[in-house]
């Protein structure tokens, strides 16, 4: 390459990195200024970065290539007598005198180009920085943005612990400051989470916990103490610094305080201290309805699945199965506690517990029930966490049964035994079958009809139980009139063969038209008469609450099925009916054992009497009865209601701050603490005011109107209490008042 | 003086005629000696006229002159001032004048003979000025904005503030909030359109003292457009003590006494075991059997709840000590309903019922059905609903002399505290017990005249009281003169002049119990509500008819020319009188 060319290069090279020592003067001038602001490497690093870029934009030194370079130089070197351009042009391409030319120019430009210097503003840039570092140094000297600096120095600003001295008089004296803090939280063994370490105050940790504080000061300080809820634990002097620790069992808050080698008292702002409790195991039974019925004959096998999870591990669970054997007073109960299938490793999260309960193994027999639920522990110290499954119910059906058995726990017989039972009707019914072709044809019939009617009587007496009046409203209609039809039919071909052996209450239609009326009458006129002191006064079926939801059906059920029976007796067709009064009899049979539970949940002891004096209407010895009672108002917001008022006054400025007053914002700190303890961070910020206004460092009319609002939405609305109002007694008043009775 | 005469320059009188009669008397020394000559009675003459010409030039004498029409026009607060110009163009020659509460304007309404008023009015306590002088109001019109207000300004505590208010021409879809204190919000409303509206507006307060409540108006984002303060004092009610007399022991008295009892207040009850004995509680008192009802044992309460029974069972001597204690010494009396009272007659059981057929009650504002008995009461004089505010009403009571019986056709109120829901218990038995128990007696009943006081104007306030000799002392401690009424001896009223905003206390001297506790308002809070308060005021003063010009006699005073010509010609012919008699 020629020389020239390459003196050009040289040229043009020099100019770019005047360009960028300019761009990078610049930057730093920015950058210094800026540490003198925040004082902090990182961002004044971020702001040279910043800095560089955005200037080389400006700049943009990469633009200065060969040609603007040689333009610059024909335009300040004589020599080159607007020729430089020549030289970056092939030889081969010019003239023999543009080649003279540039032989020439080359020639002269190798001396003076060493001499030229490229246009660059380096020594502004140096002033710029220059000026930046002076500025820099006065801001810092004059502490200007120390606020600033103080906000990016402390990124952990708010979890660094801050104190305040009490007495702001004092406040000039030396603060004693935290150089490190570390507070750890160690979790109970049994959580198996180990142990945290943080910087921030506000602590949330399970409860059971250990929480211990470890703080460094720059200054000796004396006598320092953890005050937690107004109790105040010191901390102990460890190596050069202080540390506590303590157990994590309720909810609250807590502030450091100290004294420095002064005397003056500092303490810190509240920090909250959240105790989470550790919730009991869940427990799911899955697939299994609540009562599960079995027949005798049956396989009588429970599989019961369960899905047991807790939030630190599970310690133990089993099942309690109770089997209760027995009706009415001679109920009995027997107690197992039975394991699951699959051993429970202890801690476990989560797991899937199963167990086929076989209730031949427990000895059950008929009409025997089985309540089982699942009991779980967690691993919760000192005390384990328990829970509890809902109650399950297995039971064999029992058939053989005779009475519908309520009365077992109301201690009135309800069932009065003027009409037949269902069991004794099929046994009838059976007997008549058998009976059939021994017996005339008018008996057959007789006997049919009459166990229909006392079908009836039964039907309407279970009825009673439902809150009906008389008849269902579900009854077909249509069947009914077919059954009068059917009477009324009878009635016309064998008028008098009925006559002779009809039952006058069901034979002739007419007659049993009026009985029907008077029946209903009897029931429209008493038929809340036995059972009305004894069940809620419900007319409406739907409203009677004397069964569970699922027994009202089961009743009904038996209800429309005795209906069917009684139509097909009527009907003279026994064979037909006799599926249906079974049906009856098994819902009734489950209705009665579903009743029996009712034993067991709210038995009653009777307290014994004595008999000797029982009735006899001696009362010398009774003697009258004094209790005397003094019980203090709870007024648990007593001090807040106080300082709200204190507060309202200071507001307003009718009077200053008095020195009593610290006792009642302290009172009334104490009761928020305990209002807020369940949500320690709700009214931390009204806590932290009450506190600043205590400790005099807050006593300002913004802080009192602050803790004054949140004080009020802290209070629940105040209770409805009786009492007398002060009012004056007006003569005048008295006088009318008395006088309006005249006229009345 | 002579009538119709006076003089500008009054104060100078009396030097000026000593003055006057030295020179005249000089004038005559000098002219003594010219006594014979004969001129000097006539010189006399002149010099008197002269030296009394010289007088009045000085005194300036003035004559009253009779006026017709001399017209004012003044200014109130918040006059357009389109009115003004237009009745300057009818009326010629219109005196015009500011109104402002602080400044007199007596003396430039003396030469008026009648005055119009424009703006929203002077205030009250200056509608005397125009006493003599006849005066038309032409009124503003009502401005936007709250221009009615109503508020308890005392209650107690667990009371309802309740502000009820009508707002003229609203903007649409603003608010108006209701906030305690401190600004939280307790109740509020929003405008759906802009007409004239009523509105109402409920707090329960959490703390008794004096508090300023405010009303805030908001736009529909919320910000504020004004606050309007609202003073208002809670008090404690004082705790009650309470006799209970039961047949039988209840669930409904066991739950009703604790609730009493817990509350700390005074209960004793007395539940008849068998013949003759009986089981008795006390709460929070010490333990005193009671088995006499005379008057003086039941003076001792505040209040007896006594169940039908018990109360009807009594001898006709028990139970008139009962009804003398109710009528004369206020007792509150609450008769536990059963079948029996319904079927007593009006007389015996002071209510009369009519049977309605229903069983239970949903009660207002909560969806918690009671228990009823199927009866309801009779309207009648002086029986009243216990909560009026309340539709459909279970409890009444019946005003008799002093004191109140009540009852009630609940049934099983306790079952709302095993249901869970004390709170609804608490408030149908405070609503019941605050109305019938005996009342606190007070020894001074203060009451404001003066709607909003404001500083450095008059307050007006009433006060009754039985003290004797008493003296009001204000905020800073000066005493206020009491006008006491000439025909109720007991009524006092009084004017005084806050001279601080904010709270004001009046009280008796030497007596700190009955203080009263009174608001200055701020010149600028409740502008709307004032100003229309004020433009009714002066209608009401003024009317809107044009009246009479009155004939004001004025001073006017005369032309002093003629006292100078007077002074000239005398002069000159004292001047000229010597060079005559010389020629002579």
């Amino acid at each position: 390459m020629e020389q020239g060319k390459i003196h050009l290069m040289k040229f043009q090279k020099r100019w770019q990195l005047l360009s960028y020592a300019e761009v990078l003067l610049y930057a730093l001038g920015l950058a210094v200024l800026c540490y003198f602001i925040a004082k902090n490497v990182v961002i004044s690093l971020v702001v040279f970065l910043i800095g560089l870029l955005l200037f080389i934009l400006i700049k943009k030194p990469w633009q200065h290539n060969l040609f603007s370079t040689s333009t610059y130089v024909d335009a300040h070197v004589s020599e080159a007598s607007f020729s430089s351009g020549l030289l970056l042009q092939p030889e081969d391409s010019l003239s023999n005198l543009a080649k003279l030319q540039r032989y020439k120019v080359a020639q002269e430009l190798s001396v003076k180009l060493g001499l030229l210097t490229p246009p660059n503003a380096i020594k502004q840039a140096l002033l710029v920085l220059l000026g930046c570092i002076i500025l820099g140094f006065v801001i810092d000297k004059l502490q200007v943005f120390s606020g600033v600096d103080q906000i990016l120095n402390n990124p952990n600003n708010s979890e660094q612990i801050q104190f305040i001295a009490t007495d702001s008089l004092k406040g000039k004296s030396l603060v004693p400051k935290i150089e490190t803090q570390e507070i750890k939280v160690l979790y109970p063994s049994y959580t198996r989470l180990g142990g945290t370490t943080t910087t921030d105050p506000n602590i949330k940790a399970v409860k059971g916990s250990t929480v211990q504080w470890k703080l460094h000061f720059d200054h000796p300080v004396n006598d320092p103490v953890l005050d937690i809820m107004g109790e105040l634990k010191p901390l102990r002097k460890v190596g050069l610094g202080y540390q506590i620790q303590l157990p994590l069992t309720t909810s609250g808050f807590y502030s450091f305080k100290f004294k420095n080698e002064e005397g003056t008292a500092f303490t810190s702002d509240l920090f909250s201290l959240e105790a989470i409790p550790d919730n009991p195991p869940e427990i799911e039974i899955l697939g299994l309805v609540q009562y599960t019925y079995f027949d005798f004959s049956d396989k009588k096998v429970v599989e019961l699945q369960s899905a047991i999870t807790d939030d630190f591990g599970i310690d133990e669970s089993y099942i309690i199965a109770t089997v209760s054997k027995g009706t009415g007073e001679s109920v009995k109960f027997r107690e197992e506690k039975l394991s699951f299938k699959e051993t429970i490793s202890k801690g476990t999260k989560s797991m899937r517990a199963t167990k086929s309960l076989d209730l031949d193994a427990l000895k059950m027999e008929m009409g025997d029930e089985l309540y089982f639920y699942i009991e779980a522990f967690d691993e919760k110290q000192p005390k384990r966490n328990v829970a509890r499954s809902e109650t399950y119910f297995a039971v064999i059906k029992d058939t053989v049964g005779e009475q519908f058995g309520v009365e077992g726990t109301l201690g009135v017989d309800q069932m009065p035994d003027y009409f037949r039972s269902q069991r004794q009707l099929i046994i009838d019914t059976e007997k008549l079958i058998k009976d059939k072709p021994t017996i005339s044809i008018q008996e057959f019939k007789s006997r049919s009809n009459e166990l229909g009617f006392d079908q009836k009587a039964l039907r309407l007496k279970y009825g009673q139980f439902m809150g009906d009046e008389s008849e269902m409203e579900e009854a077909p209609a249509e069947i009914e009139s077919h059954e009068e039809g059917e009477d009324h039919d009878h009635a016309e071909d064998q008028e008098s063969m009925l006559k002779e052996f009809m039952h006058d209450h069901d034979g002739d239609n007419e007659h049993n038209l009026v009985e029907q009326h008077e029946h209903e009458n009897e029931n429209d006129s008493e038929p809340e008469d036995p059972l009305h002191d004894y069940l809620h006064n419900h007319d409406d079926p739907e409203e009677s609450t004397l069964f569970e939801e699922s027994l009202k059906t089961k009743l009904r059920k038996a209800l429309s099925i005795m209906w069917d029976a009684e139509l097909y007796l009527r009907l003279y067709e026994p064979e037909k009916s006799l599926p249906f009064q079974y049906d009856a009899l098994k819902f009734i049979q489950e209705i009665k054992n579903s009743a029996r539970i009712y034993v067991h949940r709210i038995g009653f002891d009777p307290p014994p009497i004595k008999e000797d004096s029982r009735l006899t209407g001696e009362i010398k010895d009774i003697k009258n009865y004094n209790k005397n009672e003094s019980k203090e108002a709870e007024q648990p917001f007593e001090a807040i209601e106080e300082a709200v008022r204190r507060l309202e006054q200071l507001v307003h400025k009718e009077s200053d701050y008095k020195e009593n007053d610290t006792a009642l914002f302290t009172a009334a700190g104490n009761e928020l603490a305990q209002l807020a303890i369940d949500n320690p961070g709700k009214h931390l910020q009204v806590l932290q005011g009450l506190k600043s206004i205590e400790n005099n460092t807050g006593r300002t009319l913004e802080n009192y109107r602050f803790v004054q609002k949140g004080l009020l939405l802290a209070l629940p609305d105040s209770p409805q209490k009786p009492g007398a109002k002060k009012m004056y007694v007006d003569k005048i008043n008295s006088l009318f008042l008395k006088q309006l009775e005249v006229y009345d | 003086m002579i009538d119709g005469f006076s003089f500008l320059q009054q104060e100078l009188l009396i030097p000026v005629i000593l003055g006057s009669l030295l020179v005249f008397l000089a004038f005559v020394f000098k002219e003594w000696n010219t006594r014979s000559s004969g001129r000097f009675l006539l010189n006399s003459v002149v010099a008197f006229v002269t030296v009394l010409a010289l007088m009045c030039i000085v005194l300036e004498p003035t004559k009253e002159v009779e006026m017709q029409h001399q017209q004012g026009l003044l200014l109130t607060s918040g006059f357009a001032k389109e009115e003004q110009d237009s009745l300057e163009r009818v009326y010629k020659g219109l005196e015009i004048l500011e109104y402002n509460p602080k400044k007199s304007i007596r003396a430039s309404l003396d030469s008026l003979t009648s005055v119009l008023v424009i703006g929203n009015g002077l205030e009250e306590f200056d509608f005397y000025k125009l006493d003599s002088i006849p005066t038309t109001y032409l009124p503003n019109e009502v401005p936007s904005g709250i221009t009615r207000l109503k508020f308890t300004q005392q209650l107690n505590l667990g009371e309802d503030l309740i502000m009820e208010g009508k707002y003229d021409q609203p903007k649409k879809s603003s608010f108006l909030v209701l906030q305690d204190s401190r600004g939280n919000g307790l109740d509020s409303l929003q405008f759906s359109d802009a007409s004239i509206l009523d509105f109402s507006l409920k707090a329960v307060p959490k703390v008794s003292g004096n508090f300023v409540y405010q009303l805030a108006e908001k736009d529909s984002l919320g910000n504020r457009i004004e606050t309007n303060p609202i003073p208002i004092t809670i008090k404690e009610k004082e705790p009650v003590r309470i006799l209970i007399l039961n047949t039988f022991p209840t669930f409904e008295t066991k739950y009703l006494k604790n609730f009493l009892a817990d509350e700390g207040y005074k209960v004793t009850v007395r539940s008849q075991l068998t013949k003759g004995k009986y089981k008795f509680e006390y709460f929070n008192t010490k333990a005193s059997p009671i088995y006499q009802f005379s008057l003086e044992s039941l003076k001792q309460y505040d209040a007896l709840i006594v169940d039908t029974e018990t109360y009807f069972n009594f001898g006709k001597s028990v139970k008139s000590n009962f009804e003398n204690s109710i009528r004369e010494n206020g007792l509150g009396l609450f008769i536990q309903p059963s079948e029996k009272l319904f079927n007593l007659g009006a007389k015996t059981s002071y209510f009369s019922f009519k049977r309605d057929g229903r069983n239970v009650f949903q009660l207002p504002n909560a969806n918690i059905t009671v228990e009823k008995y199927p009866f309801r009461f009779n309207d009648a004089f002086a029986v009243h609903p216990i909560n009026a505010h309340e539709s459909g009403n279970l409890s009444y009571y019946k005003q008799l002399g002093l004191g109140r019986v009540a009852s009630t056709t609940l049934l099983n109120s306790y079952q709302l505290l095993l249901k869970g829901e004390e709170q609804a218990y608490a408030k149908i038995w405070t609503q019941i017990l605050d109305k019938i128990v005996k009342q606190k007696e007070q020894a001074v009943d203060w009451e404001s005249q003066t709607e909003f006081p404001k500083e450095g104007e008059p307050f007006n306030f009433e006060l009754r009281t039985n003290l004797e000799e008493l003296s009001v002392v204000n905020n800073e401690g000066n005493c206020v003169p009491l006008l006491q009424n000439s025909t109720v001896p007991f009524k006092y009223s009084a004017t005084t002049y806050p001279k601080k905003k904010g709270w004001n206390t009046l009280a008796v001297e030497g007596d700190s119990t009955t203080s009263f506790s009174y608001y200055v308002y701020d010149a600028n809070s409740w502008q709307s509500l004032s100003a229309s308060i004020k433009i009714a005021a002066n209608k009401k003063q003024f009317g809107n008819d044009p009246k009479e010009n009155r004939t004001v006699m004025v001073n006017r005073p005369i032309s002093l020319i003629l006292f100078y010509l007077l002074f000239l010609l005398g002069a000159g012919w004292l001047w000229l009188s010597p060079k005559l008699s010389a020629e002579n």
